[in-house]
């Protein structure tokens, strides 16, 4: 990892030394979305890397109507007044979105600026805060950062609706060093002790921020090496401007986009954290370049992800055009360890690793089980044998070569192969059951579980 | 053809079958089953049954109706209909001339305890043509398996001279003008014999049976009848408890005591499906000695039985209506008799809640002691103005009406317990963030209003998609001696400003109580569902997983078939001899 | 090719080795062979939600203010069963009087902590995290305790929690993720027919070509999870309790954690809750049928985790957040209060009272005064029963609560 050169990571996918096939539209597809169909594939093979890659990043494909009816869903839903019918909610947009990247970012920054609907219990509050994210997700970090500062269900998750200039809170100053911006080590704590007294007089009253001027306190600070009398504003200026930042924001990107480990040396970042910082921390710009690159497009990076529940289980309908009830959904999501607005502790999720272990693992082959056997389950609204006859899937060797591209970002062994295309010709139960089984496995496989 | 041979087909075509026939034979089915059946059900003229519903001007309007198109159009139902059309084509008429003309017979199903078996009787008038067409079917039926490279879906076996067709001992046979069909090999035999031999005793020589028969009416377009002493005997846990007369749990004891009380000892239940103008009617009778009731269960149907439900209240718009009699007090101090050790611990957890929230008064003794045993619980649409927030989702109103033993002081104990209840909500509610009520008192001519509103948040005053609380403005009314808790201001106003003495007591024979009456009206449900349209398609996307386009045609089908009718009642009656538990519901009139 | 993806392929190999195939752990066996001290033990948490009325538990009966303060629920000395002199359990406490008796119950008194908070939600965050709300709270005392046990020794579940309620603060690891479970057919494989299992299990067990780090992990950790479906198959349908259960959802919580332990799942912590312990009306009964539920299902799942040999290594203690006060409310029933009893049981307990009951004299606003710290306790479990370092998941340094035995320790 260490001998990778910084130069050929980062520079533009070349055609001549990687050709540009469905499999690799089907990779970038998993990573900047939640995977895709096969007709997206077909169109995506016909343009250039660069050009899906723009599309994703610049394209604003949701319509008026689209966003219309996704605003009823959310009005619908906060009016229950029950917090949990959010992820449904969210679910249903991740599998019907087009603006696939735009939807991965906000659940992105999500984990980043972590705030669960378990501790904030107001529905509206924990939608308003998404659709800040959503609006920031692909824009300026700096915006973000400030937004996020003053967001009602940021401040009351982190135990934060108060701040008096006599107590001064130090909970969202910490975090604001340590998770958003900067990462452990790279302050101290007596610049947490300075930083928060500039959020003194920052309050949320009835779901709302407020700035209590009262309560501010207005002396001089001294924040990571500066001084003066600077506000909450002024403070998270001072913060985003460190050094540590780019290094930091691009490490998670990193992990996000390419792989989860291992770790990347700090040389191998360097390009990108130098646009970062150079490009007034933009984040399209950024993104655009990882995922165009050579690095990702290269075994560095294919199938070096574990995926997440959420790309688990929406790829896995986005894939096959499915749709099902969300709330069965949802509630099967718990057991895989994410669930949407609902982040396990400030942290977010760590991802890699941490999302196996054996219950989790048991619980995504139920989940796809539970999928395969709701009624509500259709697949390009029918059954599976409608969607393998609608792409003229015929013998039981189509049926596997497709499903590989369209799952998976390692090939099955021969023999897994060979196993599961006797199942289909020959197993027992009528076709549906049999189709529905193949799937099911290759779902259990260690390789589905990769992205 | 490949598709046709599901089990919509077999029922189809062995429906048919069964229609198909002659008059000669004089045995009839009872005659035919054995003494030990504990389970009969009978449609006596189905071709009848056919043609009323296919006359009935509700079935025009559900063949004009756009939900019915829709259906049409569904793959699954064009399958069928192709299905149908074939069958038509291969017996030589049409599924409905089929049915009349070889209605004659009728059709029964039974279960036969000594078998452990169900039979299926079907008798028909042309012996010839039901041979002809069972033969067509089962060619027809094997071609079908094997093309699929399926193995034959019939086995065919020899019994004394009658040919069976069938699999794992479950089959159908042909004898003259009878079409059986069986489960279990055992019954079949038992069934054939008794074809070709004449039975010695059969279910027409059981007393219960007869006793039961009595029952049964001409105009019952099905009748049933259920032996209990073998279920309550049987091995089924479920069935063993439905008979043992124990609720286990206070929900069910208030729904069902009564009706669990009458099953305890029962020989017998009848059931029978009637209809008259625009309503059907299902009737199921309990046989039941009410001057012996116990003691347990007075609280239920009352001293003797007597206890009735109160008169309902006469005011249009009605949601729904629930009106019975039932002595909550008396059931929770009994508690320790009714249920088990368990339920009573939670009961005692409940009362340990229920009475901090009261106030420190006893909920058993002081709060539900000092009201008369019979209740009213009432639903209405609402309607909201424009200077006040109107709610996202709509709710109605409710309302519980009760009658106070001694107004003069449970009056003012009542009034105080609901101020400090409200009181206890808003401490609550402030630490939780929710908004706060008012309180508030109004005299009217009628009676006296106790209000709770909530307070909206400033320039929230007229939003149009408030909180769901803004469906609720708790209430407490008093006029004489009833009681109303309403959920709505507005709604307890109407309640108590109605007329009351225009109220109807519905009653069948002179002996006969009414323990339990419940209304609904289905236009007025369909108005609540429409107020709440947009969140309801909302909730089938995500629900049904559906789009907004397909989520807006199943909505809108539910409420055109809402459309079709106009009430249904459920009444729980009681007469010296029996508990009676009637469901009518009544379509649209016909115009 | 170009030169660095070639690079890319020389480098695989000792990547590769660096984390090779390695799984965490999943059953016990491995660590009963390593000299690894007492490295096995568990902890089971009931945690009484509601505020638990210690007075009343842990009663002192012929106290003077305690007759006194309750004149309608104090518990006479002829009802309560005696611990000593002074203090007797309440009468639907047999469960825990037997425990006791059978030298398998230890108790300690006044647990709490200083300047005491008396809502439910703070108080036991506190309880949870061991900080106070204007400290950073990030995550709670179990989650930093299992950081440890991870570090000593990959474990593939350290802690469970069982039940419907959502999880416990306390069981919040920053690295680290804690299921919940609401029965064991969660560790069960539901197959779409008979054939799933099978065919999945010869589909993972096949070498893979490319066995690439991050593949090798999930191939054999999928591995791990079909063995224990396989094992939690055998272990409900050939488990037999030695005893029965009372019939609860906190019995049916414990009863499962039983069936784990039996079948050696290397789990080191177990959490269970009971919620209703919050009496301030109508106490008598409600408190009485409380206090049943979790001393009988305590004690069942004691003597069947001992007829079934695990008895030596599994401790459970029981606390809430905090006590009630001292004078009753005119409802019959009792308010928040501060300090109360902790129970510790299993074998290798110290049995009876330890530390001092607070002063029924000496309150303060009408409440007891603590007088061990709740984090004392914690200590005492972490260094002497779990061996894991104390300081760094209390956030301080406390005494640990010596409530062991010497013959054990």
């Amino acid at each position: 990892m260490h001998d990778i050169d910084p130069g050929w990571a980062w520079s533009p996918v070349e055609e001549s030394q990687q050709p540009w096939t469905r499999q690799l539209a089907a990779h970038l597809y998993r990573r900047a979305g939640f995977s895709a169909t096969s007709e997206t594939l077909d169109e995506a093979a016909n343009k250039s890397a660069a050009e899906v890659v723009a599309e994703l990043v610049d394209g604003r494909t949701e319509s008026e109507e689209y966003l219309a009816q996704m605003k009823q869903l959310g009005r619908t839903v906060v009016a229950t007044g029950n917090v949990e019918n959010l992820p449904a909610w969210w679910m249903y947009r991740f599998l019907t979105t087009t603006d696939m990247l735009r939807e991965k970012m906000t659940l992105f920054w999500h984990g980043h600026f972590a705030t669960s609907g378990d501790k904030v219990t107001d529905p509206q509050l924990m939608v308003d805060q998404n659709e800040l994210l959503r609006r920031n997700s692909l824009g300026n970090f700096g915006t973000l950062v400030a937004e996020i500062s003053r967001n009602p269900a940021m401040l009351i998750y982190l135990d934060s609706v108060t701040n008096r200039k006599a107590h001064p809170n130090e909970n969202f100053a910490r975090e604001v060093m340590e998770l958003f911006a900067l990462g452990e080590g790279r302050y101290t704590e007596d610049d947490i002790r300075e930083l928060s007294r500039c959020f003194t007089g920052w309050e949320i009253r009835n779901g709302r921020y407020r700035f209590n001027r009262y309560q501010h306190d207005s002396g001089r600070k001294s924040i990571l090496g500066q001084e003066g009398p600077f506000d909450g504003d002024e403070g998270v200026a001072i913060v985003l401007d460190q050094p540590a930042l780019p290094d930091f924001i691009i490490g998670k990107l990193y992990q996000f986009f390419i792989a989860d480990e291992p770790a990347p040396p700090a040389e191998l970042l360097a390009p990108l954290t130098i646009e970062f910082r150079e490009n007034g921390l933009n984040i399209a710009p950024v993104l655009k370049r990882i995922l165009s690159s050579q690095l990702f497009y290269s075994p560095h990076s294919v199938a070096r992800k574990v995926r997440s529940p959420v790309e688990f289980s929406v790829g896995f309908l986005r894939a096959l055009e499915g749709s099902t009830d969300q709330y069965a959904l949802t509630s099967g999501l718990s057991e895989l360890g994410q669930v949407p607005f609902f982040p396990p502790n400030v942290k977010g999720w760590d991802g890699g690793r941490t999302w196996i272990n054996s219950s989790t693992l048991l619980a995504r082959s139920n989940l796809i089980q539970s999928i395969l056997k709701n009624k509500n389950t259709r697949f390009s609204n029918g059954t599976l044998s409608d969607l393998f006859d609608k792409h003229r899937l015929n013998s039981s060797q189509e049926i596997i070569d497709w499903l590989e591209t369209m799952l998976l970002a390692v090939s099955l062994p021969e023999t897994v192969r060979l196993q599961l295309q006797s199942k289909i010709d020959s197993g027992s139960g009528n076709r549906e059951e049999r189709l529905k089984e193949v799937v099911h496995l290759i779902c259990g496989l260690p390789e589905y579980q990769l992205s | 053809m490949n598709a046709f041979f599901d089990s919509r087909f077999l029922l189809f075509a062995l429906t048919s079958l069964a229609l198909l026939t002659s008059p000669v034979q004089a045995q009839t089915a009872i005659e035919l089953l054995p003494e030990t059946t504990v389970i009969f059900a009978e449609v006596q003229h189905p071709h009848q049954l056919v043609e009323s519903v296919l006359a009935h001007p509700v079935s025009r309007k559900v063949q004009d109706s756009n939900a019915y198109r829709e259906a049409l159009k569904d793959p699954n139902a064009m399958g069928f209909l192709f299905v149908v059309r074939f069958i038509e084509a291969q017996i030589g008429m049409p599924w409905q001339k089929a049915i009349e003309t070889l209605a004659a017979g009728g059709v029964t199903i039974a279960v036969d305890s000594r078998t452990e078996g169900v039979v299926a009787l079907m008798k028909s008038n042309d012996p010839e043509k039901l041979a002809s067409t069972l033969d067509k079917v089962i060619q027809l039926a094997r071609s079908d398996a094997e093309n699929k490279g399926e193995d034959d879906p019939f086995e065919e076996r020899e019994y004394r001279g009658l040919k069976a067709y069938g699999k794992d001992g479950g089959g159908f046979f042909v004898y003259e003008d009878w079409l059986i069909l069986v489960n279990k090999a055992d019954t079949a035999r038992d069934i054939a014999d008794a074809l070709l031999d004449g039975r010695e005793t059969s279910l027409a020589d059981s007393e219960t049976f007869q006793e039961a028969l009595q029952h049964k009416t001409s105009e019952d377009i099905s009748w049933a009848f259920v032996e209990t002493e073998p279920l309550r005997r049987g091995d089924n846990d479920d069935l063993r408890k439905l008979f043992s007369g124990i609720a286990d749990n206070p929900g069910g004891e208030f729904i069902l005591g009564g009706i669990l009380e009458a099953l305890k000892d029962a020989p017998y239940l009848t059931a029978s499906l009637s209809a008259k103008n625009d309503t059907l009617t299902l009737d199921l009778k309990i046989p039941f000695e009410r001057t012996s009731l116990s003691e347990n269960r007075e609280h239920f149907f009352g001293p003797r039985g007597t206890g009735h439900a109160a008169e309902t209240q006469e005011i249009s718009g009605l949601l729904f209506s629930i009106s019975a009699y039932r002595y909550v007090s008396e059931m929770w101090l009994r508690a320790g008799d009714l249920f088990d050790a368990k339920a009573n611990d939670n009961l005692a957890q409940a009362d340990s809640t229920l009475t901090t929230l009261f106030s420190g008064k006893d909920f058993a003794e002081d709060i539900l002691g000092a009201l008369e045993p019979t209740f009213q619980i009432v639903g209405m649409r609402q309607s909201f103005s424009e200077d006040r927030p109107t709610p996202a989702i709509k709710i109605p109103a409710f309302a519980l009406l009760a009658e106070m033993k001694d107004p003069e002081t449970t009056t003012r104990e009542f009034r105080r317990i609901f101020q400090s209840f409200i009181g206890f909500l808003n401490i609550v509610g402030a630490m939780e963030g929710q908004p706060q009520y008012e309180l508030g008192q109004l005299q009217l001519d009628e009676g006296e209003i106790v209000s709770a509103t909530f307070i909206p948040e400033v320039g929230e005053e007229t939003a149009r998609d408030a909180k769901i609380h803004f469906n609720f403005s708790p209430t407490l009314a008093f006029s004489g001696n009833q009681l109303i808790l309403a959920s709505t201001t507005d709604f307890a106003r109407t309640l108590i400003t109605s007329d009351d003495s225009g109220g109807t007591e519905k009653t069948g024979d002179s002996d006969q109580v009414i323990n339990t009456l419940a209304e609904v009206s289905l236009p007025e449900l369909q108005r609540v569902l429409a107020d709440n349209e947009s969140h309801l398609i909302a909730q089938n996307m995500l629900k049904e997983g559906h789009s907004q386009e397909e989520a807006k045609r199943q909505i809108r089908t539910l409420f055109e078939i809402l459309n079709l009718f106009e009430e249904a009642s459920l009444q729980l009656l009681t007469d010296e001899h029996h508990v009676d538990l009637k469901l009518d519901v009544v379509l649209q009139p016909s115009e | 090719m170009s030169l660095s993806r070639r690079r890319f392929l020389a480098l695989s190999a000792p990547a590769m080795m660096a984390f090779g195939r390695s799984a965490p752990r999943l059953f016990a066996q491995a660590a009963n062979q390593s000299s690894e001290k007492d490295s096995d033990n568990i902890l089971v948490v009931v945690q009484m939600s509601g505020g638990n009325d210690g007075l009343n538990t842990v009663i002192p009966h012929s106290h003077d203010e305690y007759k006194k303060s309750r004149p309608t629920l104090a518990i006479s000395k002829d009802d309560v069963f005696a611990i000593d002199d002074d203090f007797g359990l309440h009468p639907e406490l047999n469960g825990f009087a037997d425990l006791l008796e059978d030298g398998r119950l230890g108790i300690v008194q006044g647990v709490g902590y200083p300047n005491p908070n008396r809502s439910h939600f703070e108080s036991m965050d506190i309880w949870h995290t061991c900080f106070r709300k204007n400290e950073s709270r990030q995550d709670g005392w179990l989650g930093r305790a299992i950081d440890q046990v991870q570090q000593q020794s990959s474990l593939d579940i350290p802690a469970l929690h069982l039940g419907h309620q959502k999880q416990p603060f306390a069981l919040t690891s920053l690295v680290h993720r804690v299921p919940t479970v609401k029965s064991l057919d969660q560790f069960r494989l539901e197959p779409l027919s008979q054939m799933t299992v099978p065919e999945l299990q010869q589909g993972v067990r096949l070498e893979r070509s490319e066995s690439a780090n991050l593949l090798g992990f999930v191939q054999s950790s999928t591995e791990n999870a079909l063995d224990v479906a396989q094992r939690m198959l055998e272990t409900t349908s050939g488990y037999q309790p030695s005893v029965t259960y009372p019939e609860s959802p906190i019995a049916n919580d414990l009863k499962t954690i039983a069936q784990l332990i039996d079948s050696e799942f290397a789990t080191r912590i177990y959490y269970v809750e009971i919620d209703g312990f919050d009496t301030h009306s109508e106490q008598a009964l409600a408190h009485a049928s409380l206090l049943k539920h979790v001393s009988e299902s305590v004690t069942a799942f004691l003597n069947d985790i001992q007829q079934h040999g695990h008895g030596d290594r599994v401790l459970v203690t029981c606390f809430s957040e905090f006590g009630r006060r001292v004078a009753e409310n005119a409802s019959k029933g009792t308010d928040h209060g501060t300090a109360a009893p902790m129970f510790l049981a299993g074998n290798a307990v110290q049995p009876g009272l330890i530390g001092e009951h607070p002063d029924l004299t000496n309150l303060e606003q009408g409440d007891l005064v603590f007088h061990t710290d709740f984090r004392e306790v914690y200590a005492g479990i972490l260094e002497n029963w779990l061996n894991l370092e104390s300081k760094r998941v209390l956030g301080g340094s406390f005494d640990p609560v010596a409530f062991l035995n010497s013959s054990v320790s």
